[in-house]
Formats: C-alpha cells, structure tokens, sequence
C-alpha cells in the first residue's frame, strides 16, 4: 500500500510534469503559429508583387517587342521609352517598397542597372551595381523568384528579385527592396493575433495553474481523509479504500489495544488521553517496517497490517516489539508518569479468511483473549492454530447465530444459585446455547466473540430476554440474566425490557440483571441513568466477576447493586492461593458493608465450597453445585456435601 | 577566385562593421591594391577617413603636399587638381574628370568603380584583385 501511496505521488508528479510540458508545447506552437502568420501574409503581399511584374513583363515584351536579352537592353537604351518604362515601373512603388529597379547581367557577370524606377538613389543607366548575395546568381538557373533577407543595410528589410524570362533565358532581373515599413506593416496585421495568442497562452496558463491546484487540493484532501490527525496514522477510510487491493496472503492482521484507556482518560484527562494516543502510535510505529501499515481503527484501537509474506513467526515478533518498546516508554504528561500497557491479537494466516472484515475479526478475537487473559500480551491465532484445527468445525460465525436465530434453535441452560444458609436455589443463571444442525450443543465461547457488537448480537439478547421472560412467568422461578453494557444502552432493548416487566411487577421481581464489571462504561451517566430504570422496574442488580474489571469503589456503590458475584477466576483457586483468599474475603466484607449479598461462582470443588462457608459468602454457584440444565428442575441434586 | 577574395574580404567586413568602419576598410583595401608611382601621401576632405588612414599611410592635411586625394564634396584648388583623385560619390566621379575611381553605397551596397584609361593615365597599376570593378568609362 505504500508502493501504491509512491505510485499515487509518482502519478501526480508525471501529470505535472505533462501539464508543463503541455504548456510548453502551447507555448511554442503559438510563437511558431505566430512566425508561421507572418510568413504567411508576407508570402501573399510578394505573391502580388510577382503578378505585376508578370503583367508588366507582359506589357513591355508586348508594347516594344522585345524577344531577347539584346532587345532589352536596347529597348532601356533609349532615354524616352527607358522614361517611360521607369514611369510604369514606378507605378509598383509603395511606402513599403524602398527601392525598384531593372539589372542585366553583362558579359563579364557583372550587374548593371538597366532601369532604376525608384524615388531616391537612382543609378545611371548601365552603371555597374556591386552585389554580393548568391540570389543574384541563383535567379539564373532556376529562373524562378529569390526572396533574401537584408541584415546589413539600414532601413532595408528583404529583397525580392523577379526574372524576366526571354527566349527561355532570364534576360534581366527586377529588384524590389522592400524597406522596414513592410515588416512594420505586418507586424501591425500580426499585433492582434500576438493579442489573442497571448490570450490563449494566459488561458491555457490558468487553466493548468488550476487544473494543478485542483489536484494539488483534491490530494491533499485525500491525505485528510485517510489519516487520523491525532496519531498521525491511517484511519479507516484508508482502509476501506485498500481493502478490494489488499493481497492478505502478504500480511499478517494485528488488533492492538490500549488496556485501560478509560481509567488513563478518567484520571489524568483527556487532554493526557490524546497525548497517551499520539505518543503509543509514535512507538507503534517506530517499531514497525516501512512496509507496514497502523489504522487507527477505533478509539485507543489498532490495526496493523504486518507485510510478512507469510512468515508468522514474523510477526509475533513484531507485535512483541510494540508491546516492549510501549511498555518500556515513559509517558509523562504533566509531570505525571503514566503506565501504558498494550493487549494485541495477532491473526498470522488472515488470508484463510473470506474477507477482509472476517479476518479482522480473527484477530479482535485473539484481542478479546489477551484482554481476558489479564491484557498486556500478545495473543496470536497461531497459538490457537491447534484449538482452532480441532474445532473449526465449531467456530461459529454470525451467519451460524442469524440462522439459528431464524430457526429458533436459541435455548438457554440455567445453572442454579445456591443460598448457602437457607440451603435452596434462589435462583438460576441464565445461560445461552446454541443447538446446531445435528443436534449438539454450542457453547457462547464459539459464537459470542464473533457478534459483539454487532446487530445480531442485540437480536440474539432480545432472545434470550423473551426466553428467560417466559421461563420464569411460566414457573415462577427467579432468573438472572447477563447483560453488558452496549446491550444496556440499546433502545431496542431497553423498550423490550420496560415493555415486558413494567405491568408485571411480578415478573420484574423474578428477574435479576448481572452487569459483566469487565465492561468498559464509556458514558458512567448513561449507564447509571439505565440502572435506574432497571430499579424502578423492581428488578435486581447484579455486579458480574467483580475484582476482573477496573471499576473503582464508588462506581459501584453508584448502581446500587443487589447482588456482587465474585469473578471466578478469584474464587477457583481460593483453596490453594493464600492471595485469592485475601482478595475474596476483603470482597465479602466490602459487599457486606455497602449491603449487597455476594454471590461466589466457579465453585468447582469441594475444597472450594467449605473455605467459602468459613468466609460467609451468601450464594455459590458452579459446577460442584449443579451443572448448567436446559430445565428448571425443582429436584436437581445439590452437591453441597451435606 | 581573386574576384571571390575580394568579394567575400568586402562581405566579410560589412558583417562586422557600420557603414563608416566599412567605407574606411574597403577604400583601405582598394589603396593597399593600388600601385603608384610615387609613394601615397593621402589628403582627404573627410577628417575622419583621413584620421582612420593616417595608421596605415602617410597623411598629408593639405592637397597641395598630398600625392593621393579622395575626395568627398570639396572643390579642389588648381594646383591638386592634377593629382590621383579617388571620390566618394558616384556623381562626383562624373563632375571631376581627373577623379580615377570611386567608392560609394548604391540603394545601402557598397561598391567600387575603378576607371582603367584614367589608371592607365596616372600610371597606376590595380591589383588583379580589383579587375572586378575596373570599368572602361563613366555610365
């Protein structure tokens, strides 16, 4: 793309270059034009001096029957009929014509004047007349009209020399000197020609400066529309633009993040924010090659285009770099020091996608994992090379959700939440699945990545909504139901919800929403303002895998939640690590003051569910409990032990 | 091929030169192809012709003391009136009969007209170079 960017300018220099060449060309054919004109009317007004003297050849060969060169010069040796020869001749006489006269050529080649018809200088008859141009000798053997131009004599433009033709021999020459005033006469003919070629040269002139800062404007316009004015990278206007030309098979797909960016924008401010952005894209790239691209593809989000011709391990390498050279930058501003951390999902092979969109989504999908598996890393699909071998035939796409969705083969499994001091279900989780075409089940691990944010996805939670809506109108049961954060502030959705549960306060009461913590807010008003309805609806709030996200204390005590799960990844290893332990408890407590029952999920062990009895958690759930069921069964077996 | 020389030296010159620079060059070169019996003390009624010569020959401000006269409109006394006498006019080479040449511009050309009886008469030999422009009488 860069070459094709080289191309571009090499174009646009080449126009320029034809452009001035062009003019030049104009330029030239005018002043040629120009000299072509002016031969052109000094050609005519001669041609009407040969016509004379034909006609006046005519007349003296005629008048005085003359047939040879003898016959001549006796006819100009008489002093009347020479007077009145001189008299016709002078009739040819104008402003422009200096001097006219008659010359022989005699026996020793010289010139002499037979007749001289002019009005000053006149020259005796048969008086020897010095000439030195070859014209003179030339009118002798091709016997047809010379034309030659004067450089040396004052006043004297051209001379024109007509023979007269006897007995097939040129008897004599009329020589015609025509003066200045000739050449002032055309020039005066050719000043409003040089008026309208002077004309045309502007013209042309303005229309090239135009045409040229219309291209000049118009590139730089392309320039603005392709590339992000903060970070000095592409944006995706670029991207659309190359993306028909874009040869994947060259490049490997990196998604690259800026982790926690919110709270970098929330702290410090956005002032700082924009300068964490425009100074990460600098090392970006000065880490990369010439022949890599970065797109500022959202946000605090990256795209890399990474040219490595298929050299996967290439590529790693490079994400690696970024994530270094990121990490090891200081980035002060205002005398603060803030830590920047970049998650980044590599897609090595996007050309085993159909698209361009589909292969970015590889890699956001490998973004996704890196930021759940703690961020500042690099997760590449050839990690998951193998993962993604064994199952690609589960890899869902959204056109598998859309069809499943139109099929209504969406279900949902619940997973009971278990009251550890009434010792009962108060509740199920609900969870999505998938039944495929044969039957099998497909877990959200396989789909979800691919939908977020997408339309599909919001039909997809309208679905569960219904299912889940109905499930517990139908038996009476509570149901909690995940919902993030973009789903929240979807109107759609939200009119779903108010429509379903604002005349059934019963059903409002069974139902209890876990809000992901992990979810970025980037409107914390908004967000609390849909809380707020959600209360007044008389549903409960749930804060889901709290301790994973970065919410601060004071956010959360703003929702005003009801219930505080604690994110398994805590609560799992709870028995073995001492930290885990300390976290989990410190989480108790703190949801115990602000008066919201805890909830511990993830409870996979035995070991597990008797450390969190001595922590006085309120509810367990997980697989020791009870596996996720496609029924509310009132007698599923609880496996507390007891 | 003289005829050719002498042709091209005058063409040569008029390239180069205004008409004055070319009328003192050509009535130079038409001296250096004359021979005299005695040697060519040049008087001139043009000073400036006679200032341009006096680098080449020897100068004389009076006629009287003059071997060579060229004369451009001045009545001669008696007493010059006899000696070689080269006009710078065409007419004048009519209306001072001892005048033995010319060297004018006819209609902006220069040209030469040597007359060979008076040559013969002064006993003044031209150089094959000038034959070109001897004439036998005045037309």
């Amino acid at each position: 793309m860069v070459v094709r960017s080289v191309k571009r300018e090499f174009t646009f220099v080449s126009f320029l270059i034809f452009l001035s060449l062009f003019f030049v060309y104009v330029y030239n054919a005018a002043l040629s034009s120009e000299d072509k004109i002016a031969e052109h009317i000094r050609t005519d007004k001669i041609s009407e001096y040969k016509r004379f003297f034909d006609n006046y050849t005519k007349y003296i060969t005629a008048q005085y029957d003359v047939k040879t060169q003898k016959d001549l010069f006796l006819l100009f040796s008489d002093p009347g009929k020479r007077l009145l020869c001189e008299r016709s001749l002078a009739l040819f006489t104008t402003k422009a014509v200096k001097y006219i006269y008659i010359l022989q050529k005699d026996k020793q080649g010289r010139f002499r004047f037979l007749l001289d018809a002019s009005q000053e200088d006149k020259a005796h008859f048969y008086q020897k007349f010095d000439v030195q141009n070859s014209a003179y000798q030339k009118i002798y053997q091709t016997k047809e009209p010379q034309i030659f131009y004067q450089k040396n004599i004052q006043n004297l433009y051209l001379t024109y020399l007509y023979p007269i033709i006897l007995d097939n021999k040129v008897a004599a020459i009329i020589s015609v000197d025509i003066s200045m005033q000739f050449k002032q006469d055309i020039a005066q003919i050719m000043a409003s020609f040089k008026k309208l070629f002077k004309f045309l040269i502007v013209l042309i002139f303005l229309v090239i400066v135009v045409v040229t800062s219309y291209i000049f404007y118009y590139y730089l316009s392309r320039k603005k529309l392709f590339h992000d004015p903060l970070t000095k990278t592409f944006n995706r206007n670029y991207l659309e633009e190359i993306s028909s030309l874009l040869r994947l098979e060259n490049y490997a797909i990196a998604m690259l993040d800026l982790d926690k960016f919110k709270i970098i924008n929330d702290t410090y401010g956005h002032k700082s924010g924009d300068y964490v952005l425009s100074q990460s894209a600098k090392v970006i790239k000065e880490s990369l090659r010439d022949g890599d691209i970065v797109i500022r593809f959202g946000g605090e989000e990256f795209l890399l285009l990474l040219h490595v011709r298929g050299d996967a391990q290439c590529a790693v390498s490079i994400c690696e770099r970024i994530r270094n050279n990121i990490a090891k930058t200081d980035f002060i501003f205002e005398e603060q020091e803030i830590f920047v951390r970049v998650s980044i999902g590599l897609n090595t092979h996007p050309v085993e996608a159909k698209y361009l969109d589909d292969a970015i989504k590889i890699a956001d999908k490998q973004l996704y994992i890196a930021k759940k598996n703690g961020r500042d890393q690099v997760v590449s699909s050839m990690d998951q090379k193998n993962d993604i071998s064994q199952n690609n035939s589960e890899r869902k796409d959204i056109s598998f959700v859309k069809k499943a969705l139109l099929e209504e083969r969406v279900v949902c499994y619940f997973q009971p939440i278990y009251d550890i001091n009434k010792k009962e279900i108060i509740k199920y989780e609900a969870l999505v699945r998938i039944i495929d075409s044969d039957g099998s089940i497909v877990a959200p691990f396989f789909f979800l990545s691919y939908i977020a944010h997408t339309n599909i996805h919001f039909k997809l939670t309208k679905e569960i909504f219904k299912i889940c809506f109905q499930t517990a109108k139908e038996q009476g049961k509570s149901i909690s139901i995940n919902i993030n954060y973009s789903d929240l502030i979807n109107k759609d959705i939200e009119n779903m919800i108010v429509s379903n549960l604002q005349d059934d306060p019963l059903l409002a009461s069974q139902i209890t929403f876990e809000i992901l913590e992990s979810d970025e807010i980037d409107n914390l008003d908004l967000f609390t303002q849909k809380i707020k309805i959600l209360h007044a609806l008389g549903c409960s709030i749930s804060i889901d895998d709290f301790g994973s996200g970065y919410s601060n204390f004071k956010t959360v005590l703003d929702m005003e939640a009801d219930y505080l799960k604690i994110d398994g990844t805590l609560v799992k290893n709870i028995d073995k690590d001492e930290k885990s332990y300390r976290v989990v408890k410190n989480i108790i407590q703190f949801a115990k003051d602000a008066k919201m029952k805890t909830i511990a999920e993830f409870v996979h062990s035995k070991e597990v569910y008797e450390k969190l009895l001595l922590l006085d958690v309120d509810f367990v759930q997980g697989y020791y409990i009870c596996e996720p069921k496609p029924l509310l069964e009132d007698d599923i077996k609880i496996n507390t032990g007891t | 091929m003289k005829k050719l020389f002498v042709i091209s030296l005058l063409f040569t010159i008029s390239l180069f030169a205004d008409s004055k620079t070319l009328m003192y060059e050509i009535i130079g070169t038409v001296l250096d192809n004359l021979s005299t019996p005695k040697q060519k003390i040049i008087y001139s009624d043009d000073k400036d012709l006679l200032k341009a010569l006096s680098k080449h020959y020897a100068i004389s401000q009076t006629c009287q003391e003059s071997t060579f006269i060229i004369l451009q409109k001045e009545q001669l006394p008696k007493e010059c009136q006899s000696k070689d006498i080269f006009v710078l006019n065409y007419n004048l080479l009519r209306s001072v009969p001892q005048s033995i040449g010319a060297f004018f511009f006819q209609k902006g050309r220069a040209n030469i007209v040597l007359l060979q009886p008076k040559l013969q008469k002064h006993n003044i030999k031209a150089s094959p170079e000038l034959k070109p422009y001897l004439e036998e009488k005045i037309w």
